[in-house]
């Protein structure tokens, strides 16, 4: 079977050729290909090659996202897989990136990957993984971990 | 070099007056921020929009909200704004929070807490255990981080539900949704403000009563037709019944039976303790209060159990396992339990 091809261009310049089918994937080539059917390169200006080439990992793997059940589990454990392979940092970028290119299923991925990690964490921990800066003044955490104190203490009750 | 010197002078004088305006603060700190942030690598919240970091969120279970609300003030933010509820219903992480309504002698209005279970606990039955073990589950008061909605009272009617916020300030908006529609829009407004009304539909209507004020004798009660979507005062029930805490309508034999949480009232006694039953996920949560003497200190534990139900093969036997029971408030004595919500958010 003939596909046709469509070059993706990075925003530094680097070229992916992939089937039209697994361009499509991203939502943002899909809107682009209903509006002009001839283009066959698009530049991508918000996404970097090394991230680029990483959605498009994805997309070949879900490109017949077939029903039955075993397809199901083999892609879920492939997702898994694929996700442990990142960095959080790594994994940021690749949140923006598949919002930018609008790849639902990625971006539900990465959300839950970074959702699961946060939960488990504490504060600081997060803090310094996600580079949040902690914006409390002294006052007002101790303010946030009173209102909060029956989350984290032990021993007291709760009293109205 | 003199005339430059001259220029930062002036500057100087003329700038420090409008240096004390609030916003040009703000936007002196927010350069700052700027050209401080400039050396900053990747972040989550400086490079991803909140729209994403709150996909994130809404799709952890709000039992962790309390923890990351002290990572940072963007994060307490989401945590309790209102779009956060509304990615959980798009996310459809969203789940059933059971809310019950106290009322305490030193203050005016009753008191809403919601039922928390501490995360990553294996929950066990504490009732056989003789220590008193506190701290896994707790009914713990609305708002905060854990859930930051005031809870609706709802009436259930066909395919629709409307609902009544229970905040404490009294409002006259009513709300209706359809069952498979998840998002609340506004019915037409009571006759009369009310905080923590209770309401009940009978026959295509629905009756709402009190939660306004006691001396409001002619719109102390109304009813809403919800054929003609219109709002009529019912008779003034009397000063005695006004001027209690009522907590339930209940329909027997075609009337309307109100019930107080007055000492005479056949149906309630304080003094008996409180027994409250929920359908909670699929099990049965049972709620109950027991008396405690702390030193000279007249106190009562509210204990809470959840149980899973099962039917027993080819028998007409249903058991009840415990999935947990504790503790999960202490109150004083002369508390009195209003009512009990559930509400899926």
């Amino acid at each position: 079977m003939s596909s046709n091809k469509i070059v993706l261009t990075s925003s530094d310049g680097e070229s992916f050729e992939v089937e039209e089918v697994v361009a499509r994937k991203l939502q943002i080539v899909g809107h682009m290909l209903e509006d002009d059917c001839v283009i066959n390169e698009i530049p991508l200006q918000n996404v970097t090659g090394d991230i680029l080439s990483m959605v498009i990992e994805y997309c070949k793997t879900h490109v017949d996202e077939e029903e039955s059940e075993e397809a199901q589990t083999k892609l879920k454990t492939w997702d898994e897989e694929f996700m442990k392979k990142f960095d959080i940092k790594t994994l940021l970028q690749i949140i923006l990136a598949a919002n930018y290119l609008n790849v639902k299923g990625l971006l539900d991925l990465v959300s839950q990957t970074i959702a699961d990690t946060i939960k488990d964490y504490t504060p600081e921990q997060i803090r310094e993984v996600f580079g949040v800066e902690n914006d409390y003044t002294e006052e007002e955490e101790a303010e946030v971990r009173k209102e909060n104190a029956w989350a984290f203490d032990e021993a007291d009750t709760p009293k109205p | 070099m003199i005339s430059s010197l001259w220029i930062f002078v002036w500057l100087f004088v003329v700038l420090v007056p409008f240096l004390k305006r609030a916003y040009f603060k703000n936007s002196v700190a927010l350069l700052y921020t700027t050209f401080s942030r400039k050396e900053e690598t990747l972040t989550f919240l400086s490079l991803l929009p909140d729209e994403i970091v709150l996909n994130c969120l809404a799709r952890i279970s709000r039992s962790y909200y309390p923890k990351l609300s002290l990572v940072c003030k963007t994060f307490r933010t989401l945590l309790i704004s209102n779009e956060l509820t509304v990615a959980r219903l798009h996310l459809k992480t969203h789940k059933t929070l059971f809310h019950v309504c106290l009322q305490f002698s030193d203050k005016p209005c009753s008191s809403l807490f919601v039922l928390w279970i501490k995360p990553g606990q294996t929950l066990t039955n504490q009732l056989e255990k003789k220590e008193r073990s506190i701290g896994d589950t707790r009914l713990v008061p609305i708002p905060s981080s854990y859930c930051s909605t005031v809870p609706f009272y709802t009436i259930s009617v066909g395919s629709e539900v409307y609902g009544l916020k229970q905040y404490n300030d009294p409002s006259s908006m009513m709300w209706v949704r359809n069952k498979k529609n998840l998002f609340w829009r506004k019915a037409p407004n009571m006759t009369v403000a009310r905080a923590k009304a209770i309401a009940r539909v009978h026959n295509g209507k629905i009756y709402v009563m009190g939660g306004c004020r006691a001396d409001e004798s002619a719109n102390w009660g109304e009813v809403f037709d919800i054929m003609t979507q219109t709002w009529e005062p019912l008779p003034d029930p009397g000063a005695e019944l006004r001027f209690s805490s009522i907590r339930k309508i209940e329909v027997f034999q075609g009337k309307l039976y109100v019930r107080s949480n007055e000492k005479k009232d056949s149906v309630y006694d304080p003094k008996e303790g409180m027994i409250e039953i929920a359908n909670y996920g699929g099990k049965l949560l049972i709620l109950w209060d027991k008396f405690v003497l702390h030193g000279t200190c007249q106190e009562k534990d509210i204990w809470c159990a959840v149980i899973a139900l099962e039917r027993r093969d080819g028998s007409d036997e249903v058991w009840g396992n415990i999935d947990w029971a504790n503790i999960v408030l202490t109150v004083p004595n002369a508390y009195v339990f209003v009512n009990s919500l559930k509400n899926r958010v």
